[in-house]
């Protein structure tokens, strides 16, 4: 039975319908907007605690890929990857059970996704997101110079992996006219599109 | 200064991003099915195994038999389990219905003509978790988690305040289980429980990230303008997902919970003679917090009385009587003030754990003490009262020594139909299509209790 069901799972793993991207292709949506057919991937998990945080890291440049060590508290600190941090069974990191971090004093076949206000007031004021803004606008700078649409033009790609089109420049280029360039960056990390799994 | 007359103002209707009707937000309910009796509901949950039988389900018949085996065929428990062992707390007759109640329930006991007694409840499941899951979304299976009450609750009734979310669960830490607890599972993420850990006492620090230190309002207003266009253009990329459009209106309440929130979870807002009668434990704390979430429009507040589960008194039965000290007041305060500000009769409070404590004395080699009980699914009770609840009854009866449920039998699933009904809400319509099928809390189950309703 075993082997049978890991065989339907490399099947279905491997199969072009669970490969497919998630962007919309016009014919296709005219004929099955639900997506019943499976003709793309639905983009609707949110990415889980470690790879949320470790992906803020990864895109603001911060991220200390080193592997191995002595695990340490998950603080604005410390920016190793989220598998290093420490789980204290009786008060497990706050931001990790946010993010649906299972409780480690039970086993979990699961995790499930909750998003929600709370996990929205973290894009919006947490300390870590905040500093994160601010080391990944550095980043736009220092690797994209003064060319504004450049800046954005590689945020993107950072964190969306894709380019902006013109419409989402000229937001960004209108936005960072008058406003800080880490207030941009910090919700380009607040986005939906980026803790989505696509 | 920012005020939330203000905050308010600068939101104005919302983002408006998605174009959509309020009716078709994601927060707002289906509407009742017809007149509901209660609009809101105070969820006190005592997490791991209230015991019903040294609580609201006396049993005479322990006293005689104390240190006897149980008559009948040995019964198979979770643990080694030895004698019957009777309760060490006295029961007597409380108010005009005469309900008896244990001496470590005084206070409910005073107000027990508002309450019914649910002395007859069984659960399938031995395990904490299950029968947890059982209680709050009807299905025991974890595998694949289910919409929780609270859930499908708001999914049917939506809330009745933008800047909250609808659904508020409060623990000084975490029950047993965490989030699947209160999870919308397939249900639009906007009904799922926001957990707020009540075990600190201003807002700032109950509710984690509440204020940004850096930035005003305006400047954060200015921010959430530009995320909406990012979020409508993704939005736009991949289709219409009611999970994404959940999250665009959770960023909506958050920024709106910034200005709100301090005020309802500010409890010194409440004189002190209103204050002293919940105490200053966490439960009692979040009591007078649900209190004033319900009274600011919130639809669904849970409590989970503490960390992990505090009420599972393997070792030693007297720890009840510890926990019945934390809970009792607040619990017949939190009456009381439902009365007193009118909104009792439109409130529906339960007060409910897993399942109940075994009668035979638990026996293995785990315990110091060796006065504890084990999990009795087979028989427990819960406690209701509020809106539409017909209050000063005991319904239902477990055998002589308290092990099962043998007098109209009702399982959590006839209590979830119930509740639904007292909402307005017709279990068997409230339903969401996922994976090919409808599902509901109640599955195919359930029964609406006539005798209970007013």
């Amino acid at each position: 039975m075993a082997g049978r069901s890991r065989r339907s799972t490399a099947e279905i793993l491997l199969s072009a319908a669970y490969q497919r991207s998630s962007t919309i292709v016009e014919s296709n949506q005219e004929k099955d907007a639900a997506n019943e057919l499976f003709w793309r991937f639905n983009p609707v998990e949110r990415l889980d605690a470690e790879t949320l945080r470790d992906s803020i890291l990864a895109v603001s440049g911060d991220l200390d890929a080193k592997m191995g060590g002595p695990a340490k508290p998950l603080d604005a600190e410390n920016l190793r990857r989220a598998i290093y941090g420490e789980v204290e069974r009786t008060s497990p990191d706050r931001t990790m059970t946010l993010f649906d971090f299972p409780d480690p004093k039970s086993h979990s076949e699961e995790r499930s996704v909750t998003v929600g206000p709370l996990h929205r007031l973290y894009f919006l004021n947490n300390p870590f997101v905040i500093a994160q803004s601010e080391v990944f606008a550095k980043r736009l700078e220092a690797e994209a110079g003064d060319d504004w649409s450049k800046r954005i033009a590689l945020a993107y790609q950072l964190a969306f992996s894709r380019p902006p089109t013109p419409d989402e420049t000229q937001a960004g280029l209108a936005f960072v006219e008058t406003e800080p360039w880490p207030r941009y960056t910090q919700m380009l990390l607040a986005a939906s599109e980026f803790f989505s799994v696509r | 200064m920012i005020t939330r007359r203000k905050a308010v103002q600068l939101m104005g209707a919302g983002f408006g991003l998605v174009g959509l009707g309020d009716s078709l937000r994601a927060s707002s309910g289906q509407g009742p099915h017809f007149a509901p009796k209660a609009k809101q509901v105070i969820f006190l949950y005592l997490n791991g195994g209230l015991s019903h039988i040294d609580s609201f389900d006396p049993k005479p018949e322990l006293d005689k038999r104390d240190g006897q085996p149980m008559p009948g065929p040995k019964i198979k428990t979770d643990r080694a389990s030895g004698g019957l062992m009777k309760s060490p707390f006295a029961f007597k007759k409380y108010g005009q219905s005469g309900i008896e109640v244990s001496d470590i329930f005084p206070k409910i006991g005073e107000q027990i003509d508002d309450f019914l007694v649910v002395r007859s409840m069984y659960s399938e499941s031995v395990n904490h978790l299950p029968s947890m899951l059982m209680m709050n979304t009807g299905n025991a299976l974890r595998g694949g988690s289910r919409p929780s009450f609270g859930s499908w609750v708001t999914y049917g009734l939506g809330t009745e305040n933008d800047n909250l979310p609808g659904y508020v669960v409060l623990c000084p830490g975490q029950p047993t289980g965490g989030s699947r607890l209160w999870s919308a599972a397939f249900l639009p993420t906007a009904h799922q429980g926001a957990l707020i850990r009540n075990d600190a006492k201003t807002a700032d620090q109950l509710i984690q990230d509440l204020a940004n230190k850096s930035y005003t309002l305006e400047e954060q207003k200015r921010q959430l303008d530009l995320l909406s266009k990012l979020d409508s253009s993704f939005l736009g990329r991949v289709g219409y997902d009611p999970k994404l459009e959940s999250n665009i209106e959770a960023m909506e309440t958050a920024f709106r919970m910034q200005t709100e929130a301090p005020g309802i979870f500010d409890l010194s807002k409440e004189p002190e003679h209103v204050r002293a009668r919940y105490g200053d434990g966490d439960f009692g704390r979040g009591c007078l917090m649900a209190l004033r979430l319900v009274e600011a429009g919130v639809r669904v507040v849970q409590i989970y009385y503490g960390n992990g589960q505090p009420w599972d008194s393997h070792d030693d039965i007297l720890a009840q009587k510890h926990h019945a000290e934390q809970s009792d007041g607040p619990i017949a305060a939190l009456v009381q003030d439902l009365k007193a500000r009118g909104m009792f009769d439109e409130t529906l409070v339960i007060v409910g754990s897993e399942f109940g404590r075994t009668p035979m004395i638990q026996n293995s080699g785990t315990e110091k003490v060796g006065r504890g009980r084990d999990h009795n699914p087979p028989g427990y009770s819960i406690l209701m009262a509020g809106g539409g609840i017909k209050g000063g009854q005991a319904y239902g009866a477990t055998d002589d020594f308290g092990y099962k449920a043998v007098e109209k039998r009702v399982n959590p699933h006839d209590m979830h139909a119930t509740a639904l009904h007292l909402l307005g809400l017709d279990h068997t319509k409230l339903t969401y299509r996922y994976s090919g099928r409808d599902f509901r809390l109640t599955d195919v189950e359930g029964n609406i209790i006539q005798d209970w309703l007013a």
